[in-house]
C-alpha cells in the first residue's frame, strides 16, 4: 500500500504506469449496483440509478454529464462524504457499509485527496497550515507535519508562498496549494471536481499537467468536468445521463497539456 | 490532533476578530470582576472586624443588667468599649443589677480567669492645663486581665490607692506630649496619682476614616480608676457590667452557663442579666455578613449566565459564518469529534481570557478600594482558581451546544455554503 512508501510521493501504482488494469488487479475503488435516492417528502428523486463502476489503480478517469446527471452524487459517494441507498462501494477491496461517519472521516484522510472547483483553502490559514491540515487531524507531529508539507508545496512550485494566505495568492496558485493538500497523506486515490473551473486557461492547463504528471507517476484520479477538452486529456471518460452511465470508453490518445510544467514532480 | 493544536487555531480565531471577541468576552469580565470584587472587599472586611475582635479576646465575655434596667441600650456594651458612650452626663449612672460582690462571686466560678466589675460615669477630669469631661470607669485591678488591656507604660492602679490609669488618648488630650507617669489629675476635684497608660481600644473600624476622626476628636479618651469612689460618683452601689475573661476560648460557652446558673442564684432566681460573649458576637456578626457577601455576589453571578449567553450567541454566529471551512474540514478528514472540542475549545479559551481579565479588573478595584477603605486586599489562590475553573465550566456548558451544531453540519451541504 502507497503508506509504506517514502511519505511525500503521490503513491504509485505497483505497475507502474501501465494503462488502467484490465483484470487480476484489485480495483482502488468498486462501485456494484450502486443507486442513490433523494426522498423529500412525497418526493422521491433518483440521483444515480444502478450504477456499477471499477477504477483501476494508475488509472485518470473523467466523469461527464450535464447538470442533473448524478455526476456531483457520484462524485460524492466515491468520495466518501456520502452513503449510497442501495449497492456496495469497496475501497481497495474494503467494504465500506456500516462505517460510522468518523470511520469515514478518517478513511479520508488517508486514503483520498480532493481537489475543489472552488479551492475550498481554510481562508485563514496559510498555505503551508492549510497544506498540513490532513496531518493534523491524522495526528502528525509538528515537526514532521512542517517539514512534509514545505516539501509539497516546494513541489508545487510554491516554496516562495508558505507564509501567504490564499487572498493573497492567484487562482492558479491556491490550486496548486489545494493539490499539495490533497497529495500530502499520499492518497490512493485523487478526486478533482472541475479542478479548472475557476482558473484562466493557462492556470488551468498548468494544472492539467500537473494531474497528468501525477498519473504518469502512478496516481489513481478520478476527475468531474462538464468540459469535452478537459476531459480529453484523460484515460477514460464515463458519461452519465439522468443517473445512468451511458458510455464508458478508454481514450487510446489522451491530450497532453502544453503548459510549461512548472512544478517539478519528476 | 493534538490539544495544543486545538488551542493554537482556538487562539488564532479568537485573534483574527479581536474586538468581537474582547466584546464577547464582555459579560464573562464583568461577572468575574463583580463577583471577585465583592467576595473580595466582603472578605477583607469580615477578616478586619473579626480579626479585631480575636484580638480583643476570643476568651472574653461580658454581663450586663437586663430586666430592671430598661432601655439603656447596654447591653452590647463590652468592657473595652468607649466609655461615655452610654453615660449620662452629670454624674449620672448606669446601674442596674449586678454588684461588687457578683463579680467577686464569678471568680470562683470554674472556667474563670479574672472578673471585673465596670461601672462607667462621665466626669470632671482636671489636668494640670486644662479640664475636660470624659468618661470614667470605675473597676478593679482585675480589669487589665478580664478585657486583655495592654498597658504602654507604668502599672494597673492599687483598688485602695488614690490612683487612676489612663489610655493614650485621655494622656494626650491632658498632658499633651508631656509623660503623665507620676503625675496627679482632679477627678471632680479629688486628687488622683497616674500610675498607668492603657493602649486606646481597638476599634474593628480603626483603619478606616471614621475610625481616623473619633480618634482626632478624643472620643476614645478614657480614664480608669478604683470601683469605690467611681460608685460614689456615680451615686450608686450596683455596677453596670463585670467583664469575665474565661481561661481558654475552649471553655467560654460552658462557662458561660455556670456563670448564669451562679448569678441567677445569687439573684433570687431571677435572670435579671445578660451575657454575651465574643465568640458570639463575632460568629453572629461574621454569619450574617458573610451571607450578605454571598446574596450580593450571587447577584453579581447573574452578569455570568449573561455572559455565558453571549459566548453561546457569538459561537452559533461562528459556525454559521464557518460552515465552508467546517465542510472542507470534515472533506479532508476532521471527525466529528475534532470538531466539537474545536469550537468547545474556542468558547472555553473566550471564556477563559474573559476570567483572567475580570480576575485582573476585580484585583486592580480590590487594590484601589482596599486603600480608599483601609482594608486588607484579598485576592488569594483560591479565588484565582475559582475564577478561572468557573469561567471555563461556563465556556464548556454555553460552547456544548454551537460545537454539537457545527458538527452534525452534514460536508456535502457544508462545502456548498456560501
Amino acid at each position: 500500500m502507497s503508506q509504506t512508501l517514502p511519505n511525500d510521493r503521490p503513491s504509485p501504482a505497483s505497475n507502474g504506469s501501465a494503462p488502467p488494469a484490465s483484470g487480476g488487479e484489485k480495483p482502488i475503488i468498486e462501485l456494484s449496483n450502486v443507486s442513490k435516492i433523494y426522498s423529500t417528502g412525497p418526493v422521491k428523486v433518483t440521483a444515480l440509478d444502478n450504477v456499477s463502476l471499477q477504477v483501476a489503480s494508475g488509472d485518470f478517469l473523467s466523469i461527464m454529464g450535464p447538470s442533473g446527471s448524478g455526476k456531483s452524487t457520484l462524485m460524492n459517494l466515491i468520495g466518501l462524504l456520502d452513503r449510497p441507498t442501495e449497492g456496495s462501494i469497496l475501497l481497495e477491496g474494503q467494504d465500506l457499509r456500516g462505517k460510522s461517519d468518523n470511520d469515514l472521516a478518517k478513511i479520508r484522510r488517508e486514503k483520498l485527496g480532493f481537489i475543489f472547483q472552488s479551492f475550498n483553502l481554510f481562508p485563514k490559514m496559510t498555505a503551508l497550515k492549510n497544506v498540513f491540515m490532513p496531518l493534523q487531524y491524522s495526528g502528525v507531529s509538528g515537526g514532521e507535519r512542517n517539514r512534509r508539507a514545505k516539501a509539497m508545496l516546494e513541489r508545487m512550485g510554491l516554496a516562495d508562498r508558505l507564509y501567504n494566505r490564499p487572498w493573497e495568492l492567484s487562482g492558479g496558485q491556491q490550486q496548486r496549494v489545494a493539490v499539495a493538500r490533497a497529495l500530502i497523506n499520499n492518497p490512493v486515490l485523487i478526486l478533482a471536481d472541475e479542478p479548472t473551473g475557476n482558473l484562466d486557461s493557462k492556470s488551468g492547463e498548468a494544472v492539467l499537467t500537473l494531474l497528468q504528471q501525477l498519473n504518469d507517476n502512478g496516481a489513481t484520479i478520478v476527475l468531474v468536468t462538464h468540459d469535452e477538452r478537459i476531459a480529453g486529456h484523460t484515460k477514460r471518460i464515463v458519461r452519465l445521463l439522468d443517473g445512468q452511465i451511458v458510455e464508458d470508453s478508454k481514450l487510446d490518445s489522451p491530450i497532453r497539456a502544453l503548459a510549461p510544467a512548472q512544478p517539478q514532480l519528476a | 490532533m493534538g490539544f495544543f493544536d486545538y488551542i493554537k487555531t482556538a487562539l488564532e480565531n479568537i485573534g483574527s476578530a479581536k474586538l468581537r471577541s474582547l466584546l464577547t468576552s464582555l459579560g464573562i469580565i464583568i461577572g468575574i470582576g463583580s463577583v471577585v470584587l465583592i467576595s473580595s472587599i466582603g472578605g477583607g472586611v469580615s477578616s478586619t472586624i473579626t480579626g479585631a475582635f480575636s484580638g480583643l479576646g476570643s476568651t472574653q465575655m461580658s454581663i450586663s443588667s437586663s430586666a430592671p434596667v430598661t432601655d439603656n441600650g447596654d447591653q452590647s456594651g463590652f468592657g473595652g468599649r468607649p466609655p461615655g458612650g452610654g453615660g449620662a452626663l452629670g454624674g449620672a449612672a448606669i446601674a442596674g443589677t449586678l454588684s461588687v460582690d457578683d463579680a467577686v462571686a464569678l471568680t470562683t466560678v470554674q472556667g474563670v480567669a479574672a472578673a471585673a466589675p465596670i461601672i462607667d460615669v462621665v466626669a470632671k477630669v482636671a489636668g494640670p492645663d486644662n479640664t475636660i469631661n470624659i468618661g470614667v470607669t470605675g473597676t478593679t485591678p482585675a480589669y487589665q486581665s478580664a478585657t486583655a488591656k495592654t498597658l504602654v507604660e507604668g502599672r494597673i492602679f492599687i483598688e485602695t490607692a488614690s490612683e487612676v490609669v489612663l489610655n493614650q488618648s485621655s494622656a494626650k488630650a491632658l498632658f499633651g506630649a508631656a509623660d503623665p507617669l507620676g503625675q496627679s489629675v482632679k477627678i471632680n476635684d479629688a486628687p488622683y496619682t497616674i500610675v498607668g497608660v492603657f493602649t486606646d481600644p481597638v476599634s474593628p473600624f480603626a483603619q478606616t476614616g471614621a475610625g481616623r476622626r473619633a480618634e482626632q476628636s478624643g472620643a476614645n479618651s478614657a480614664v480608669y480608676m478604683p470601683i469605690a469612689p467611681a460608685l460614689t460618683l456615680a451615686g450608686t452601689q450596683k455596677v453596670s457590667q463585670i467583664a469575665v475573661a474565661a481561661s481558654s476560648p475552649d471553655v467560654v460557652d460552658a462557662t458561660i452557663e455556670r456563670i448564669r446558673t451562679t448569678l441567677t442564684e445569687r439573684h433570687n432566681n431571677v435572670q435579671d442579666f445578660t451575657i454575651l460573649s465574643f465568640q458570639q458576637l463575632t460568629a453572629s456578626f461574621t454569619q450574617v455578613f458573610n451571607t450578605l457577601t454571598i446574596f450580593l455576589a450571587a447577584i453579581a453571578a447573574i452578569s455570568l449566565l449573561v455572559g455565558g449567553i453571549g459566548i453561546m450567541n457569538i459561537m452559533l454566529v461562528t459556525v454559521t459564518e464557518r460552515t465552508r471551512e467546517i465542510g472542507i474540514a470534515k472533506a479532508i478528514g476532521a471527525t466529528s469529534g475534532s470538531v466539537v472540542i474545536q469550537f468547545l475549545v474556542e468558547a472555553v479559551m473566550l471564556s477563559v481570557i474573559g476570567g483572567v481579565l475580570g480576575l485582573l479588573v476585580a484585583w486592580l478595584g480590590t487594590v484601589a478600594l482596599g486603600r480608599l477603605l483601609g482594608l486588607p486586599a484579598e485576592v488569594n489562590i483560591s479565588t484565582i482558581a475559582t475564577a478561572v475553573g468557573v469561567s471555563a465550566a461556563i465556556g464548556i456548558f454555553f460552547g456544548v451546544f454551537p460545537a454539537w451544531r457545527a458538527a452534525r453540519l452534514d460536508p456535502i451541504v457544508a462545502l456548498r455554503h456560501e
